[in-house]
Parts: structure tokens; sequence; C-alpha cells
């Protein structure tokens, strides 16, 4: 069964004088554990799209579920909550509460999730672990560089137990060896925790790592392949 | 090249001044909180500077107009102790009259006495006033509470006894409960020694004019008072209006030399001391000092509003520059001087308090205006109006803006507010590229 | 798995709300600092200004009552209105034991009151003779002190008669001087009795320079006695109470009407007696409060800068914190919050700066006395010249509420804006 059901998913919005065809007749669907990358030029509606999933913009159009649940009928608060235990976020920047040190901002979701405090600092703790973090989780946003950042961004998306991981241009701001450091994180708590990610980018060497490519062009799917051989995790 | 590097600044101030400009509005909400902080203190300035200024205006009128007139005639002898005898010859009155253009003057006498009804007794001050010429210098008359000002023989009494009308302050008839029509005999020492009695009839009410008249005042007409003190050969005081105000101090000093003359012509007898010419301001020290005082007042609340309203401009510019450093560094490595990015913050400051000193002032002269048109009428729950410290104001408050507090205000914003923006703008000085740029 | 379970709700303890708003605070120090300041220099010259006002108001309010007729009156019903020599309390040796069985602690001074008019061959005026015990009375140990010529009066001295500097001037009268005293009787006749000037005093309050003669009880009771009172009864004008703390005022003010008060007789307290001093008061309060006011809008201005810039500057955090999963009123309140911890602060810096000026000033005083060339006196008492600062709990009740209020309803739109924030709009840019 699938996670993600998109059906005929449509976005229009007015910019100015001009009606803008975001989204068209988009239709997909999502397996648990897949590892897929959106990927299309600016402008293709990718960041759109990702917005619809995670319930930050409604579609004109079209509806989608998620694990069952039909986002497009779901009021203002029931989507915070929403967001809150079923989706993790991974922005291109600035993802992190600058008053808060690496290890309270992947806490934080916990926190509103309501988790006991033990368990917070332990799940924090253990995925600060796994993107190479700890020794510095006392550190704010700003004594840490970019990929750090990222970094705690991923460890924050998966402490608190989504079902689905999005992730708009999470490289965007990063290097190469950056970039494809913070791809294999993702990739390999993915596959360790059966965690879903749908992520968007336009870096080929990006691409390289997903198992399933989905390309949007001028707000349709041009495209849609599973990469077989994806080669061996480090 | 000193000449050089003066015109140099000359030559990129336009640009910076645009520059300066262009970078107020990069953030509009800020620049407009700002403003309208600086502004508002600003209205409240004004405002509080219009209202200071009406009561002011009204407290000199009610000095003025009132009952005091802008100079006052006395003997030394009664300016000191009330003394009785202390009168000056009615010829000099008519000197001064005649001598004297754009004047006018009513002469008054005063005496004290015991008013008595048939329940009550009170010490009382009597006034006596030339009713005539009185109405030509002050609102005295004019100031009726209740019933009519006549003066002179009334109706006699149940006994068929002569009376004159007197007409008495708002506080003593209340204290004595009398009113129009009631009767009140006047017990006094006369001139000549003896107790004077007579009868009288209250023929009005005044409205409140200054505490000591409202419980103690009973006004005649000259020709009772002198019936009653045997006291014919002159008057204590002379009050006068000058037709122009502004030329207090030359009739002040005329009147003076004038009396010295006639002095010299008809000598006055030892006892009652010198003439004395003094203005309201001398006449009511209590007036000059209360001015004095709210003058004092008024530069305190405005120094402590606009630097209060300044403290709101140093965090703006403080977080304009904060923001801006990244900016600056491009621009010193660009080789900007760094005095003309000094220059620049505080153009910015400057125009930010020049856009509030303008849209404050406006702001503040339309209020004071919409005041000064319509005062705000306490006349509700004080008809009288009310006294405070010995002065009496009207019941209706009015403003008057003076155009050059509004001058004085918007300049001392601007310059506090610059004082407060050297703290930002010389964080620019400081800043190193190499540092920034990172 | 199949729908999203009912029970989960996000959740914002309050621990972590407070550490989030407090450090964001602070995110700005400097800002933050500067906002403190204005708001603690604003509210120290607001408890500054109203502590004078209070002080010199309650200093002439002593003044006042000392030399004037006590806290309490017990005096002839309708005296106030319309005094009158005839108005008198006829049995005053009995009243004198039933207000001596209740009690109070402080002192009770018997007073004769009448309106004369005092005369010498130079001169006459209107005078207020007022008859009182010559030791242990307040007034009289607030004027004996101003004594310029002569002595104070003797218990048993039933001529003499002490008058002020203005009315001796007027008169010509000198220590030794005899000074015709003349009343109004009841029924529109007069009396007049004869006083000799034992002393002059120059209280620099002209309305007891210029009005008040001093005398002995029973001089003053001669006046009584024509009108037909009985004086072996004692017969007064009214008994003065002189309370050792005022704030029992209105305790004994009730004790004293259930003990004495009746048809005949009434029982006031100085503001009935003075009401033209509570109405100065009032209106001299409403023009501090007015400089509270104008304070006060800068205060409100300055937090409302400060917060609301925060705001805006903060649009992209906000987003991310409603797509990480905080509900729009977790963000309200996380603002709301910042502006309730900002003006818990500036309350607790304004108290430290105001207190700190209070307390100097409380004990050092300010000397007004080169401000006021022509003497404190004012409304017919006077202002001590040095100034102590008075601050009642009220005051610091009422202030305090009113500063935390002002700066807590300035977070009000602050807070809003920032619950207005979409994700979608804050993360666009």
């Amino acid at each position: 069964m699938a996670l993600l059901t998109l059906n005929d998913i449509g976005k229009r919005y007015r910019q100015g004088e001009v009606e803008v065809q975001a989204l068209a007749h988009i239709d997909l669907k999502l397996k648990e554990g897949e590892f897929a990358a959106l990927v299309g030029p600016s402008g293709s509606g990718k960041t759109t799209l990702l917005n619809i999933i995670g319930g930050l913009d409604a579609p004109t159009s079209g509806s989608a579920h998620l694990n069952g649940t039909d986002i497009s009928q779901l009021s203002e608060g029931e989507l915070s909550d929403f967001r809150l235990f079923q989706l993790g976020f991974i922005f291109q920047a600035y993802n992190l509460v600058p008053v808060l040190s690496a290890l309270e901002n992947v806490e934080l979701v916990m926190v509103l999730q309501g988790r006991h405090v033990d368990e917070r600092r332990e799940r924090a703790e253990h995925y600060l672990e796994m993107v190479g973090l700890k020794a510095i989780m006392h550190r704010r946003p700003a004594a840490l560089s970019g990929g750090q950042q990222q970094r705690v961004a991923v460890a924050r998306a998966l402490a608190a137990g989504p079902r689905l991981v999005l992730a708009d241009e999470p490289t965007a701001n990063l290097d190469s060896e950056n970039a494809t450091a913070l791809l294999d994180i993702m990739h390999r708590l993915s596959h360790e925790e059966k965690t879903t990610f749908l992520f968007s980018t336009h870096d080929p060497r990006v691409m390289e790592r997903a198992e399933r490519i989905i390309t949007l062009r001028d707000g349709v799917i041009a495209s849609d392949e599973l990469i077989e051989q994806y080669h061996a995790l480090p | 090249m000193q000449h050089h590097h003066n015109a140099s600044v000359l030559s990129r101030l336009p640009m910076l001044l645009y520059i300066a400009w262009r970078n107020i509005w990069r953030n509009p909400v800020r620049s407009i909180l700002t403003i309208s902080a600086l502004a508002g203190g600003l209205i409240m300035v004004i405002l509080y500077a219009s209202l200071l200024e009406g009561m002011s205006r009204q407290m000199v009128k009610f000095a003025t107009e009132i009952s005091t007139g802008h100079l006052q005639i006395h003997r030394q002898a009664f300016v000191d102790d009330q003394d009785l005898y202390a009168t000056l010859p009615w010829s000099y009155m008519t000197r001064i009259e005649q001598d004297n253009h754009g004047i006018h003057v009513a002469p008054r006498l005063y005496a004290a006495g015991l008013a008595s009804t048939r329940d009550t007794s009170n010490g009382v001050l009597i006034k006596a006033v030339d009713p005539e010429r009185e109405l030509q210098v002050t609102l005295m008359l004019d100031h009726v509470r209740s019933g009519k000002i006549e003066f002179g023989p009334a109706s006699p009494s149940a006994e068929g006894l002569p009376r004159d009308n007197v007409v008495i302050g708002a506080q003593l008839a209340k204290n004595m409960q009398i009113g129009q029509g009631s009767e009140l005999v006047l017990v006094t020492q006369a001139a000549d020694g003896s107790i004077g009695n007579a009868l009288y009839r209250v023929a009005a009410v005044l409205k409140p004019l200054e505490p000591n008249f409202d419980r103690m005042g009973v006004l005649m007409s000259i020709k009772s008072f002198q019936q009653l003190m045997y006291l014919e050969d002159g008057f204590h005081e002379l009050a006068i209006r000058l037709d122009d105000p502004t030329a207090l101090e030359t009739v002040q000093a005329e009147l003076r030399e004038e009396l010295k003359r006639l002095v010299q012509q008809q000598p006055l007898d030892e006892l009652g001391g010198a003439p004395l010419v003094r203005n309201w301001r001398e006449l009511s020290p209590t007036l000059a000092d209360m001015l004095e005082l709210s003058n004092t007042f008024l530069l305190i609340v405005g120094f402590i509003v606009v630097g209060l309203a300044s403290l709101g401009m140093l965090n703006t510019m403080l977080m304009a520059v904060h923001e801006r450093t990244h900016e600056f560094g491009i621009l010193l490595a660009l080789g900007m001087k760094r005095r003309w990015l000094l220059l620049m913050v505080l153009l910015e400051s400057f125009f930010l308090a020049l856009v509030s000193a303008l849209v404050g002032s406006l702001l503040g002269v339309l209020i004071a205006g919409y005041f000064e048109e319509h005062g705000i009428d306490f006349s509700e729950s004080m008809p009288d109006g009310y006294d405070w410290a010995g002065m009496v104001f009207e019941p209706v408050m009015t403003g008057y803006l003076q155009p050059y507090d509004v001058v004085y205000a918007s300049v001392l914003m601007i310059l506090i507010t610059l004082l407060a923006s050297l703290m930002p703008s010389w964080r620019t000085v400081r800043l190193k590229p190499a540092e920034v740029m990172r | 798995m199949s729908s999203l379970p009912k029970h989960q709700h996000s959740h914002l303890p309050l621990r972590i709300l407070l550490m989030l708003a407090w450090r964001n605070l602070w995110r700005h120090r400097r800002r933050t600092l500067i906002t403190l300041s204005s708001i603690a220099i604003g509210f120290g010259l607001a408890v500054l200004f109203i502590g004078i006002g209070d002080g010199s108001h309650n200093s002439m309010i002593r003044n006042a009552i000392n030399l004037g007729e006590g806290h309490l009156a017990v005096q002839p019903r309708g005296y106030l209105e319309a005094p009158a020599n005839h108005k008198y309390l006829p049995d005053g040796k009995a009243l004198a034991n039933k207000i001596e069985a209740l009690g109070i602690v402080g002192s009770v001074e018997p007073r004769i009151s009448l309106q004369v008019l005092a005369s010498t061959a130079n001169n006459s005026v209107g005078a207020a003779l007022e008859g009182m015990a010559a030791a242990g009375d307040p007034r009289v140990a607030m004027l004996r002190p101003q004594l310029i010529e002569g002595e104070w009066l003797e218990s048993d001295d039933v001529r003499g008669i002490v008058i002020g500097d203005g009315m001796a001037g007027k008169l010509k009268a000198r220590v030794g001087s005899k000074v015709v005293l003349m009343a109004g009787k009841e029924g529109g006749d007069s009396q007049a009795q004869l006083g000799r000037v034992r002393g002059i005093f120059d209280s620099r309050v002209e309305e007891l320079d210029d009005f008040l003669v001093l005398s002995s009880l029973g001089f003053a009771r001669r006046f009584l006695e024509g009108e037909g009172a009985d004086p072996a009864q004692d017969p007064i004008t009214r008994f003065s109470v002189f309370l050792d703390d005022p704030d029992t005022l209105e305790h004994w003010k009730t004790v004293l009407k259930q003990a004495v008060a009746n048809d005949r007789i009434a029982v006031l307290d100085w503001r009935e007696m003075m009401p033209q001093l509570v109405q100065f008061i009032i209106i001299d309060d409403a023009g501090n409060y007015v400089f509270l006011i104008i304070i006060l809008v800068m205060v409100v201005f300055g937090i409302i800068n400060t917060v609301l810039m925060s705001v805006l500057e903060r649009t992209r955090e906000f987003g991310l914190l409603r797509a990480l999963g905080l509900s729009r009123h977790h963000l309200l309140l996380l603002v709301f919050c910042e502006s309730l911890l900002l003006s818990l602060l500036a309350v607790g810096v304004g108290w430290v700066v105001g207190g700190g000026m209070h307390l100097w000033f409380s004990t050092h005083g300010i000397d007004f006395s080169a401000l006021m060339a022509e003497g404190t006196s004012i409304m017919g008492t006077f202002m001590d010249p040095i100034v102590y600062t008075e601050l009642s709990h009220e005051r610091v009740i009422q202030l305090t509420a009113i500063v935390f209020i002002a700066t807590l309803a300035s977070g009000i739109y602050p807070a809003i804006k920032a619950a207005r924030v979409t994700p979608v709009q804050a993360l666009r840019t």
C-alpha cells in the first residue's frame, strides 16, 4: 500500500494580472521506505508540490492522502498537528531556531509532541550521533557551519519519528563535499529507520544517490524512473 | 589639498543625501514606527505647550482684564499696610487722564468693615469704584452671577430708612446666605474715627474673581463710600488699562515721571509715602512666579519626552547599522571614506528626525488648533471654573499655540535625536572591512 | 495506522515557552537594554514626580491640619455652610467629657471661632478671632516659634491677643497696642471687646498673617456670653481633634459620629472642612497624571517599537516554527511572553531606578525654596520648602499596575502580527 497518494493535483495562483498554472494533473504514489528525488529546473513546481504534500499550501484541485489521511480536508489546527507527528521538514537554509542549541533544536519538535524529557534527550543525542554532531551538540546555530546546520535539521526531522521527510533543496547552499555527505547520511538513515524521503534538487550529484527520480517540467511530471542499480552504501 | 578635500565632500553630498533618503525607506515599517514615536512625542509637547500657554493667558487675562488692569498706582503706605489715609488727590487722576493717550483709568477706595444680617455677621472688605470708569478698565462689573449691577440709592428699607445698593462676592453671599434684594448693615470705623453705620441693599452677586474678594468683597459706588467713610479727598488705587498692552514698560516709565512732576507741583502729606506705579507682574508676584514655573516645567517635560523618543531613534539606527554591517564593509572595500559613511548614517537620522518634526508639528498644530477653537469644557462639573492657588480659571480650558513653541520643540527634537544617533553612527567608523566581509 | 490519532496534539510546556521567549529577548542585547533603560528612565521619573507631588501635598495637608481645625472637627451643624458667631456648642463641658471618654489617641482641642472687625485708631480690618488653649494646641505649636515680637499668651490671659504681622501693619499695632474687636450679634446688633496685643507672629502664610487674631478661650468666650451662652458650661465653637496616627481617621470619625453627632452637632473630617484644599490637590494631581500619561505613551511607543521590529524581522523563523508544527496560538503566546518578560523586566528595572530615586529623595529631600522665591505659602497653608518624596503602598501598586498593563497591552499587536505569519509566505523568501 502506498504511503503517499497524489490524485490529479493542480495548483494555480495569480501573480499580479497573470494566472500561473504551477502544477497540473500530478498523480503520484510513494511507497514506504522510498528515497525519492524530485528534480527539474527552477520554476518547475518542485517547491509548490512539496508545500502541498506538507500541508503548508492547499492545492486548487485534486487530493493528497498521506497514510490514509486526506490532507486537504484538515483544518488549520489539525494540519499543525499533522505536520508535527507525521512529517519531517528540511529546508534550504535557516532551518534552525537561532536561540536554541543543536540539541535543543532537535528536541524542540519532540517537546511539541509531548514526549517525555528522558526519551527525547536520548533520541536527540542518538540522532545527533548518527549525523556525527554529538560532540558539538551544545553549540548554537551561529557557531555551526552550513553543512552542520543541515545535518542538525536531518537529525531533528528524524528524531520526531515522522512517516515522511520532505526536504526542499537541502543541499542548495552546500559545497559538493558537504552535499554528498549530507545525502549519504539521509540515505543511510532512510534505510536504517525505514523512513520515506522525498527531496527536491537540481544537483546531478545529489540525483545520483536517489533510488527514484521524479522529473517535473512546467508543472507536470515529465518522467518517473526507478534507479535499479543504486551503488552500495559506504 | 584642503580645498580639494572640501570640494569632494560637497560634490558627494547630494549623492549621500540621496542614498540616505533611500536607505530610510528600505525598512519602511521600522522607519514609520520610529517616525510615529518621534512625531507622537512632538505632538504631545506641542499640545502641552499649547495648554500651558492657554492657561497662562487665562491667568494673565483674569489678572489684568477682570480686576487688576495692566498698571496700578498706589501710595507706599497703602501698599505696605493698606493705610486708610494714604490717598492720592483726585486732581492727580484728572491730570493723568488728560496727559496720557491710549490709557483708561479707574479709581478705587478700600476699607474694612463688618457686615451683618439679622442672622450673621462677617468681616468684609469694602471696595468702592466709579462704575463708568471701571467699565472702561476692567470686566469686573460684567462678571455678574445673579442680579443686576446697580449702585447709588435703593428703595428705602421696611422701616423707611434710606439705603444704597452694593454688589457682593460669591463666597460671601454663600457664607452669609444672602443674595439679590437682601439687606445688609455695614459697620466700620470711618476716617474721622467715628463708627460708620449704614444700611445697604444687595443688588447683585459677582462671579468668582479672586479668593479674597469672593470671600469678603462688598462693592459700592465711590459716593456711597464717601458717605460711609468720610474720606473724600482722594482715592487709594488707580487701575489703568492700556489700549496697547505691549507698551507696558514705556507707559509705566512715563507715569513714574509724571507722578514725580505732580508730587513737585502738588506735594503729598508725609505719612502716606510716595506714589508707586506697578505693573500686573509686580502686583501679583505669585502669578509671575507661576508663569515662570510653568515655562520651566514645559522645558523639563519637553526634554523628557524628546529624550525618551530619541532612545527609540537610537534603537532604530543601531539596528539599521547592525544589519548593514556587511553592506558597509562592501562600501568601505569599494573605497568609501569612513567619514562619508558616518555622514550618511547621520543624514539618515536627520531625515528621520526631519520627517518626524514635519509630521509632528503639522498634526500638533492641527490638534492644538482644534483645542484653541473648541477648548475642553468643564462647565458641567465646574460651572464657576475653579480657583487654583488663588487664581480663578474659567471652566473652559482653551489652548494657545505660539508658533515659536513649535519651532523650539522641533529644533530641540532634531538636535537631541541627532545626538542620540551619534552612537550608532560611530560604530561605522570602527568597522574593519576584512572582518566585516567574512 | 489508518487515520490521524485524535489524541495527537502539540504541547508547548510553559518552561520551554518562557525559555524561548527569554532567549529571544536577549538576541539583540543592546536593543533590549536600550528599551529597558528608556522604560526605566520614564518610570523612574514618574515615580519621582508622583513622589514629589504626594510629598508636597501631604506636607501641605499636614500643615493645613495643624494650622487649621485638625483631622476631625466637632462643630455645630450648618456652621461650615454658613459660619456665624451665634452658632456654637453651648454645653462644651459635657461634650468634652463625652469625647474624653472615647479614649482618642491624639489630642482634642477646644476652639472658639468668631468673625470680627479689628480696629485701632488708624484702621480697621476684617479678622477671624480664634480662642484656644494656650499650650498643647498644635496650632500654637506651629505659630509660637514664628513669633517675631512680644510673648505668647498665658492661659489665664483674658485680655491678650496675638496677631500676624500683616494685620499689625494694617492696624499700625505693636506689642501693647489696644485693638477693638467688634462682632455682629444674632439679630443684627454688635458687641465689642478690647484686646491688648501681646505678641506678633510672621507665619509667611498671608491668610494667617492678615486675618488671624488668637486669644485665650476666656477672652473669646465673652462674645459667646454676649450671644447668651452660659459661661459655666464652657461654650465653644468646636473641638478640633488631632490624631497621632492619621490612618485612624475613618475609625475615629465613625466613633465620634456615633458618640456625639446629632441634628445640632456635626463631625467633619479635614477634607470636608477644607474643600478648596482638596480641590487644589485634585487639580494639581490631574496635572501630575497628565505628565504620567505622557511618559507612559512614550514608554508604550518604545515597547511596541522594539517588539514589533523583532517580530517583523523574524518572519522566516516564525514560518519555520509553524512548518514544524507550532500552532498559531503557540506563536501568539510566544511573542506575548516576550512582551510579558520585557514588561516584567521593565517594571523591575523601573522600580530599581524609581525606588532608588525615591529612597534618596525621601531621606535627603529636594529643596524648592529657590524655585519659589515668593515663599511656599499656598491655599492658606504652606509647603515645607524641602520636599521629601512620599510613596504609599497604594501608589506602588497603582504605578506598577499601570506600567505593567501598558507594556503588556503594547505586546498584543505584535503578537497578533506574528501569529498571522503563514509558513509558505515566510519560507518563500
